[in-house]
């Protein structure tokens, strides 16, 4: 309960200056709306917008798995093979290099409108931080522990699940830290784009028809969905890399 | 610990290792260990005295020269299983509780899987109701005993130590010591140990290869014995000053 302390002061202080802001310039409700009206929204739409969060966590979740499994993949590729590594590696920087929003009309034309293609765009966009993460973690392996199995006997294919997959854990968990919220951008930027499903079209929709509370909502909707994945996800981590920060 | 074996555990004849072409470590170095008994080697820092165990656990290939290990040529695919080498840090995965730990030399083929039970050598270590804690819920010394189980639920020929104890404090180096010849004399293995410190060096073995700056060669070797134990008292003992200054002597 302490812990939530500080969270719900940083709340109350931003929704403080918010109204401040509002209130001291006087902007006006369509570019500013209260945080009365932006509730009010939230409260008036809850059924369709927890049906659309719900899709946009799908397709942000499937995007994270999908990066995430090619990215360890990949990572465990660039160790057998130094060649592979060399030559797949200036690929993986240009498409980290290339913006989503420049690929994305490529995505849409060739996994269509629907749920696929913001599947892939979250997956490109969670692939290259879990592909440095867990190679660089696969790679800093203690070279005594190395040592020490192989002394043992150890097979490479021993060394690898009980030493190196280990040991890369808490590297690969930082990745999937900057992967999580990568797929929701992923997938809310292909919604906003080119989609009739999910939280970015809510978004898009309400900023057509000047439903600027509703449109806040759903943007706040958005980032507070990013923070429970996120912490999920470190609770995640305190239990399975436990070791990671003693 | 055993001096009246004859046969050979470790022969290392004419050893020369390079880095390189231009950075020559070790030349020409030879020495032998008997079965049973612990050899120290001591010199001035860098004249190759890791260089040497990771020569002989099969780390390193020798330029020239022969390492053989009861009596066969040291190839690394025969040593596995059967040469265990402690580095400066205890080597403990980090994920795997202490038991987990000592468990873990028995998961492979190759080792010799006849020795104590976890149970035995957790006892043995004076670890007992730690098994379920985690390395990083020990102390320096609780690790290093923890190893020192590691090492005796699996049966190895030879037993390679590069300053086992570096990382302790003097009370807790000196029991490790103390706990490392315990378990030397009832398991009988054969045993290198590299260290700086040559009271260690006499305290632990039974011949102290004294070696010169780098590039490395034997300058000495000495064999150490004493009447009676060797316990911590042996430490305050004239009979091992003057061992340790002897040793001092020889040093370049």
């Amino acid at each position: 309960m302490r812990k939530l302390v500080p969270i719900l002061v940083g709340f109350a202080v931003c929704a403080g200056i918010w109204e401040a802001v509002r209130v001291g310039l006087k902007l006006p409700e369509v570019v500013s709306p209260s945080l009365v009206s932006i509730a009010g929204a939230l409260g008036d739409k809850a059924g369709y917008l927890f049906l659309e969060l719900l899709f946009t966590i799908g397709e942000s979740l499937a995007g994270f798995l999908i990066g995430s499994t090619l990215g360890c993949f990949v990572a465990f590729l660039f160790i057998l093979s130094t060649f592979f590594r060399q030559a797949a590696y200036p690929i993986a920087l240009m498409i980290k290099a290339t913006p989503l929003i420049a690929m994305a009309p490529v995505v849409i034309l060739w996994f269509g409108s629907g749920l696929l293609s913001k599947v892939v765009m979250s997956s490109i966009l969670c692939f290259f931080p879990v592909l440095v993460a867990c190679f660089d973690g696969l790679r800093s392996t203690n070279q005594s522990v190395v040592e020490l199995l192989d002394m043992y006997g150890a097979t490479k294919s021993q060394i690898f699940w009980k030493a190196r997959i280990p040991s890369a854990l808490p590297s690969l968990f930082s990745g999937l830290k900057v992967a999580l919220p990568m797929a929701l951008v992923g997938a809310v930027i292909g919604e906003y784009l080119s989609a009739t499903r999910g939280i970015g079209y809510v978004i898009a929709n309400s900023s057509y028809h000047l439903k600027t509370p509703l449109m806040y909502g759903a943007l706040f909707l958005v980032s507070a969905t990013g923070l429970i994945l996120f912490l999920a996800l470190i609770l995640m981590e305190k239990k399975i890399a436990f070791w990671k920060d003693k | 610990m055993a001096e009246n074996s004859n046969s050979e555990s470790l022969t290392v004849r004419d050893l020369s290792f390079s880095f390189g072409k231009k950075l020559k470590v070790l030349t020409n170095l030879s020495f032998s260990l008997n079965q049973e008994e612990v050899l120290a080697l001591v010199g001035p820092s860098g004249c190759g005295k890791t260089t040497i165990a990771r020569l002989i656990g099969g780390f390193l290939s020798p330029a020239s020269g022969e390492i053989r290990i009861n009596g066969t040529s040291a190839e690394k695919e025969e040593l596995k299983g059967t040469v265990a080498l402690f580095s400066q840090a205890p080597t403990l995965l980090p994920w795997r509780t202490m038991e987990g730990n000592i468990r873990l030399p028995l998961e492979f083929e190759k080792v010799d899987r006849s020795g104590a039970s976890i149970d035995e050598a957790v006892e043995t270590v004076g670890l007992m109701g730690f098994e379920k804690s985690y390395p990083d819920q020990l102390s320096g010394g609780m690790k290093q005993r923890a190893v020192f189980a590691r090492l005796i639920v699996a049966e190895h020929k030879l037993v390679l130590l590069d300053e086992p104890f570096s990382s302790l404090d003097d009370f807790s180096r000196q029991e490790m010591g103390q706990l490392f010849i315990e378990i030397q004399r009832s398991r009988k293995f054969a045993a290198v140990i590299v260290t700086h410190s040559i009271e260690e060096a006499v305290f632990l073995a039974n011949k102290v290869v004294v070696l010169s700056a780098r590039p490395g060669q034997v300058v000495s070797e000495h064999r150490i014995s004493f009447e009676g134990p060797r316990t911590r008292e042996l430490l305050k003992k004239q009979e091992f000053f003057n061992e340790v200054q002897k040793i001092r002597s020889l040093l370049p």
